[in-house]
């Protein structure tokens, strides 16, 4: 069951030719990183996409295949994948690339249904110019903005990161986009290598605050709520660059001028 | 002595057995799961790229150590040398010239050592059974999604912290309210 969280505004012909899917929301969205959750529907819902997301699905079994747990995460995975098909829907949008890393594999072809990180969606938009609507939004500020290039959607889910952040930052005016060094490297925090070792997982992450602050952004897109936690955590206790690491769907959100009513009304 | 015949048919013997000795390891590996790693060359570039052999040098064997000793079987090698340390970052993946998946190797090898009790730490047998348990790995709950109705207040939160950053001054979260 989907909860819209704003009415659909804007005929966009990209949703349409989206068609149905389902949003595939993860661990960590729904539950540690719920701005980004919100804004991920606020967008979609904006934009009058039919999405749905189902409420009994369940991990995707990707952290417990990092922790030795093949046989679990298997069933994580086909469990996940059942649901999808039995919902009649062939087309599954992850806001998590370590989630549709996981999902997209050959069983998934086999079942005719195909995984798409939601950065993808974003980039569509931003390419058939309807991403930046300038009557409903705010009018966009001077901002430096940069962005981790997350291993697993990168290396994982194979797609062209570089192009599509700039392409999405190039859709707003005032916006500049600045790529960090090694925008691909790992920010410390897959693998079970955060839960687990903390300390190792922070000084991985060192490398990815110091690229950060070289470029003087104010804003890191992180397309991965893992990322994102791990990076925003590190921004603000071992920083003084200020900046912030968001999702870019809770960028482009924060753009439109009635986020803050339609909030109120939750 | 032998006669010109048999002295073939030893030569041939001889080499029929060491021409079998690669399809008999790539059987043996892939046996065990782990037949890509017959191909490494042991080239290091996936060493050269790895984020964690590079945080802790003298620690963590790296994308070649895991290759190594997934072909090896030895566990306890594995097991010292922090298996459970890779990030799964796929960076090794991308570098290696022969289109080795070190992480699914990994993956694979951590599987097998964590059925024999090894190289698992606390987190990693509690993310299984949450999952296995909860549908998720974070809240002991049933395995329903929150309602995002009941995250309000941190998705206000969220926000208002998220407005500074684009410098909106007036941003407020209220119904009737111009948000302009
Ligand atoms: S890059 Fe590939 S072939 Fe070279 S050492 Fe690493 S795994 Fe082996
Ligand atoms: S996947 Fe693991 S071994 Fe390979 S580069 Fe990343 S951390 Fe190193």
């Amino acid at each position: 069951m989907t909860t819209r969280v704003t009415k659909p505004v804007i005929d966009s012909k990209t949703a349409k030719d989206w068609g149905k899917f389902v949003l595939y929301e993860g661990c960590t969205m729904p539950r540690r990183m719920v701005g980004s959750r919100y804004t991920t529907r606020f967008v979609l819902d904006k934009f009058s996409f039919d999405y749905m997301v189902l409420d009994n699905a369940r991990c995707c079994g990707a952290p417990v295949m990092r922790s030795g747990g093949e046989d679990v995460s298997i069933e994580c995975r086909m469990y996940n994948l059942d649901l999808v098909k039995k919902a009649g829907v062939d087309q599954i949008v992850s806001g998590c690339p370590g989630c549709g890393s996981q999902l997209k594999t050959e069983e998934a072809e086999k079942m005719s249904i195909h995984v798409y990180h939601l950065i993808e969606v974003l980039y569509d938009l931003a390419r058939s110019g309807e991403l930046y609507q300038k009557d409903l939004m705010r009018p966009i500020p001077n901002l430096k903005v940069t962005a981790h290039y997350p291993c697993h959607m990168h290396r994982g889910m194979l797609i062209d990161a570089r192009k599509i952040h700039e392409t999405i930052v190039g859709a707003f005016p005032n916006l500049e986009y600045i790529e960090m060094d090694d925008s691909d490297r790992c920010c410390g925090a897959g693998g079970g290598v955060r839960a687990s070792q903390k300390e190792l997982s922070y000084t991985i992450r060192k490398r990815k605050l110091e690229c950060i602050e070289e470029t003087g952004a104010d804003i890191v897109i992180a397309a991965c709520p893992f990322c994102e936690l791990q990076i925003d955590e590190g921004l603000k206790t071992d920083s003084e660059s200020g900046a912030r690491a968001i999702t870019p769907q809770s960028m482009i959100a924060m753009f439109f001028k009635d986020i803050g009513q339609e909030v109120a009304k939750l | 002595m032998l006669g010109i015949w048999d002295q073939w048919n030893l030569f041939a013997a001889v080499a029929m057995i060491l021409a079998s000795v690669p399809f008999l390891i790539m059987l043996y590996a892939s046996i065990r799961g782990h037949e890509g790693t017959v191909l490494c060359m042991q080239c290091q570039q996936c060493v050269a790229v790895c984020p964690v052999r590079a945080a802790q040098p003298d620690r963590y064997m790296g994308p070649l150590g895991i290759e190594v000793t997934s072909r090896s079987g030895t566990k306890e090698r594995a097991e010292e040398g922090g298996l459970f340390s890779c990030t799964s970052c796929m960076s090794c993946v991308e570098a290696c010239p022969r289109g080795l998946n070190v992480k699914h190797d990994m993956d694979k090898f951590r599987a097998s050592l964590a059925k024999e009790g090894m190289g698992q730490m606390g987190p990693h047998k509690h993310i299984i059974k949450m999952a296995s348990n909860y549908g998720n790995v974070f809240d002991k709950e049933p395995v329903l999604l929150p309602d995002i109705k009941e995250q309000k207040e941190t998705i206000t939160k969220f926000l208002k912290g998220f407005a500074k950053i684009t410098k909106y001054d007036d941003f407020k979260i209220g119904e009737g309210e111009e948000n302009k």
